[in-house]
């Protein structure tokens, strides 16, 4: 167990400039697709408008996953393999670190932002919701489950008896914003019900944010090394 | 039981080994900031881990926690 504890305390910070912008030029590159709809200039256009964008995402998909996969294969065989069985061990070991509160916050309300504009532009915001959707519950799944196993590794000790207390915190704090949240929004429904499924997005978002700040105000009150 | 709380000396006995708090969190198989959070009295260990760290300064649960009255810093 100290073996593990040990190695726990070195970790590897995988949310490098380089990762966040790759992420950045996959979004962008389907982003691009969707606007410019290639599938359409190249005489689908009817084929289009019976099924949507569906085939534009699916074709920006199947060709950025082809491209990529070549490029790796032909030019960087040996060197993805290694990083991968790296990335493997990182993980299994619990070395891998967590992205940044920081990162996660602007991530999940720029998704958020994405959701709200796309709502509110109607017809027109299509593209931004279909991209926007999909991302806003990804980064919430993926705050659910720092909510739900705190700490600063991926996959954290579940024998860290720090952080089961500093759990059972958070866990207070996000069961009281989420009952908090459904309260405002059942207010807000005897109203109207026109912004609803936005305000549901938006106390979503709290709900999953706050008890991240909650832990990282306990987290810090553990000091330097003496 | 809510007029008392529970004290530590964890501090100073760490102190008296010559360990830094990543020197006792090493030996006793847990985190820096758990040693750091039990000295400081924000988190409160549970019997086993009061245990193992007794075992690890060579000395005894009572003598590194005690229970003082709620008022008493």
């Amino acid at each position: 167990m100290n073996d593990e504890r040990e190695s726990r305390r070195s970790l590897r910070n995988r949310w490098t400039l380089q990762n966040v912008l790759n992420i950045a030029i996959q979004v962008s590159w389907l982003w691009a697709f969707i606007w410019y709809q290639p599938l359409a200039h190249l005489g689908l256009a009817s084929f289009e408008a019976r099924h949507g964008l569906l085939p534009e995402i699916v074709a920006a998909s199947v060709l950025s996953v082809l491209v990529k996969s070549g490029y790796l294969h032909f030019f960087r065989r040996e060197e993805t393999r290694a990083e991968r069985a790296a990335l493997r061990a990182d993980i299994r070991s619990g070395r891998m670190k967590r992205m940044p509160l920081a990162a996660r916050c602007v991530a999940l309300f720029l998704t958020l932002a994405l959701v709200i504009g796309g709502t509110l532009m109607g017809p027109a915001g299509k593209g931004l919701l279909i991209i926007g959707i999909p991302m806003f519950l990804l980064f919430a799944a993926a705050e659910l489950a720092v909510v739900l196993h705190p700490g600063d590794s991926v996959l954290p000790d579940p024998h860290d008896e720090l952080l089961m207390f500093f759990k059972a915190r958070t866990l207070q704090v996000g069961y009281v914003t989420a009952i908090l949240s459904l309260a405002v929004l059942y207010v807000v429904s005897l109203f109207g019900t026109h912004y609803l499924g936005l305000l549901v997005a938006v106390v979503l978002a709290l709900s999953l944010m706050l008890p991240a700040f909650a832990y990282r105000r306990l987290d810090r009150r553990a000091g330097p090394d003496e | 039981m809510n007029d008392v709380r529970v004290a530590n000396r964890l501090r100073q006995w760490r102190a008296d080994k010559e360990l830094t708090q990543a020197d006792l969190a090493r030996m006793a198989g847990v985190s820096r900031k758990t040693i750091n959070t039990v000295e400081n009295g924000v988190f409160v260990p549970s019997v086993q881990l009061a245990l193992v760290l007794a075992r690890t300064l060579g000395t005894t649960v009572e003598a590194l926690f005690e229970l003082v009255p709620a008022t008493e810093k």
